[in-house]
């Protein structure tokens, strides 16, 4: 039995890698997580929030003239000996006054910029960097990766005719939809893996050219393997949901328009109805909620669903399961009752 | 070892409203090569779909390959085309018949080559799929369902899309895959295809099997001669004297006569003595089509 199930995954891997969709959806990964990892580097490198946030007050000197005094928190962090670069000495003892505790309160909330500028800085090396990949694509562009990847693998036999081939070669239902699956899963891990493959490399490149090297091995190894398992669990779900819809409407195009449609539109309706008291309860059942709800970790919120407190990561893990045992489990009993018809090209 | 490869009882399929399958009732007889005969719509796929279990039945019962064996197990003995051969378009012809028989478990690559080779396919083994013809395609399709030299063969429209070289040849192939050991279920709607190939064969029509029988039986013993004579007339009255002739009419410019083919030359014999010569003898048997047009009627234009 163990046998026939890894020699079905052998051959089902055999087709998988040879078809040019899931090397499509490689690039794609690839393509979107390096976009946002070379934008943030490219933010860090022009100043971070430290230059984008600034006071602007107007003072007058004692001659009668005003002057427009303006600061950056960058201006702040790189004051030589506390030493303010203006000629403070044009104004009144009271304006000096007056500009010292302006200062003074930006400077205080100059040091939260700092502090987000450092988190940013450090999201741009490992092992930080994999963990902020996973937060920032992977936990949203991935899921809809996953959910391609997944309908056209199930999909497809139905639109090519082929599941009537395989089928009548003695190949068990349940065996062929949970072999399929499997692999699935291990292609969905793959091609997570070849993505944060990536940004580890482009970390690697971005770490030689940052000014501080002290940063470098921001994080801990331990806090990516956690959070990558639960990026896998995160996939289920979703991968459970596409296969679903592909079985039922018996082609890979709907199970895609389907599962990636309801992932968009969760989301838009649940920013929506978070803002009302009664949805608070239904909330925690929703699959957007509870995976967000899942997956943060440390200074990463992930995922989309984020408005508004999110469940707790436990019960959302067991919300989560419910949703894989149901849709999963509707896939396979509608996999081994429907009857199989031929190419229906979609 | 049971003697029928496929028997089914009372088999029924319903569509919603649509009867399919009517409680089809099937005996397929081991190392024969059994025609499954109707027009389009009659049901032959659907219940070829059952036997294979791509559908499943509304009703009714059925066994392959004997009512001790399972159904898992008899279909890795089995090997069946349904409607059109279906491949992965993007794997070659040789890799399509690699992942079948990697699955199945069973066969060599040996054995591919052989197969390719037997369909004629080798040269293109290495192509994919989707640029194949149809009847390339065909040609792949029966390389897969004689992967792993299966007791069995369903084979449902087998030379649909083909050249006629091409069909006489996979004709042959079929005639020559029949044998003891093996049984081949072949599915048409060509009556000619059906008559040069089976020996059996069930006629199906609106679901139902409306006769069922080995070829030569079902087209009636009925054995007939055309004869064109010097003197049609007074042919006719020699041979009406003649009490092992059963019948004789004129037809045309012909004589019609009906008689053992084996006294043949007894005929030529008796005309020769009443100075009737003969310039042409055609022995007649009637044909499937025929036949089809008898049982079936109102729907024989459907079939070809």
């Amino acid at each position: 039995m163990i046998g026939h199930v890894l020699r079905l995954t052998r051959w089902e891997w055999f087709k998988l890698h040879r078809r040019r969709m899931p090397w499509i959806l490689l690039i794609i990964g690839v393509a979107i997580s390096q976009l946002i990892f070379w934008s943030t580097y490219a933010f860090v490198q022009s100043g971070g929030p430290a230059n984008q946030s600034s006071i602007s007050f107007d003072a007058t000197d004692t001659a009668g003239e005003t002057v427009e005094i303006e600061f950056t928190c960058a201006d702040l962090r790189d004051m030589e000996g506390g030493e303010i670069p203006i000629d403070i000495d044009r104004f009144s003892q009271e304006e000096q006054q007056n500009i010292a505790r302006g200062l003074q309160e930006f400077a205080e909330r100059c040091e939260s910029v700092n502090e987000d500028s450092n988190d940013i800085r450090q999201a741009l090396l490992l092992p930080n960097s994999l963990t902020f990949a996973m937060a920032s694509s992977l936990a949203f562009f991935g899921v809809i990766l996953m959910m391609i990847l997944a309908a056209s693998t199930a999909g497809t036999e139905y639109g090519w005719g082929t599941l009537r081939t395989v089928l009548v070669k003695g190949v068990g239902r349940w065996q062929l939809l949970a072999v399929k699956t499997l692999v699935i899963g291990l292609a969905s891990a793959g091609l997570s893996a070849a993505v944060l493959a990536t940004v580890g490399v482009a970390s690697v490149v971005a770490t030689l050219t940052l000014e501080d090297g002290a940063l470098v091995g921001a994080g801990e190894w331990s806090e990516f393997a956690i959070a990558f398992g639960k990026l896998i669990y995160v996939y289920l779900p979703y991968v459970a949901l596409a296969v679903l819809m592909s079985v039922l409407t018996s082609s890979s195009g709907m199970g895609i328009a389907i599962g990636v449609g309801y992932y968009v539109i969760e989301s838009i309706v649940v920013g929506i109805l978070v803002n009302f008291d009664w949805f608070e309860g239904i909330s925690n059942f929703v699959l957007g909620r509870v995976t967000s709800g899942w997956l943060e970790l440390g200074d990463f919120s992930f995922g989309g669903g984020g408005v508004g407190e999110m469940p707790d990561p436990l019960p959302a893990a067991m919300v989560m399961l419910g949703y894989i045992v149901i849709l999963g489990g509707l896939a396979f009993v509608l996999f081994q009752r429907k009857d199989v018809a031929g190419a229906k090209g979609g | 070892m049971n003697d029928l490869v496929i028997q089914t009882s009372a088999l029924t399929k319903r569509y919603g409203h649509i009867l399919a399958v009517d409680q089809l009732s099937l005996e397929v007889p081991r190392g024969r090569i059994f025609g499954l005969l109707g027009p389009n719509g009659s049901g032959k796929t659907t219940t070829i779909g059952m036997l294979l279990g791509l559908v499943r039945p509304t009703s009714g019962s059925f066994s392959l390959l004997g009512s001790g064996t399972s159904h898992a197990e008899a279909l890795h003995r089995v090997g069946a085309i349904v409607e059109q051969p279906y491949f992965y378009p993007y794997l070659s012809g040789r890799r399509n018949l690699a992942y079948f028989q990697g699955i199945s478990g069973r066969g060599s690559p040996k054995e591919l080559d052989d197969l390719l080779e037997q369909v004629g396919l080798a040269d293109r083994a290495g192509d994919r799929f989707q640029t194949y013809s149809l009847g390339m395609k065909q040609r792949l399709g029966l390389a897969y369902t004689l992967l792993g030299n299966p007791e069995l063969l369903i084979l449902d429209e087998p030379t649909n899309g083909m050249d006629p070289a091409g069909m006489a040849e996979v004709r042959d192939l079929i005639r020559s895959l029949g044998s003891a050991d093996r049984t081949v279920l072949l599915s048409s709607h060509l009556l000619n295809e059906v008559e040069q190939i089976c020996d059996s064969v069930a006629i199906l029509s609106k679901g139902k099997v409306i006769a069922q029988g080995a070829v030569g039986d079902l087209l009636h013993p009925q054995e007939q001669v055309r004869l064109r004579t010097s003197d049609d007339a007074k042919a006719v009255e020699v041979l009406a004297a003649l009490d092992w002739v059963e019948d004789v009419r004129i037809e045309g410019e012909a004589l019609i006569v009906t008689a053992p083919h084996d006294r043949t030359s007894e005929l030529s014999e008796a005309l020769g003595r009443a100075g009737v010569y003969i310039s042409e003898i055609t022995p007649l048997q009637m044909s499937l089509e025929q036949y089809f047009l008898e049982v079936t009627g109102d729907v024989a234009g459907e079939i070809q």
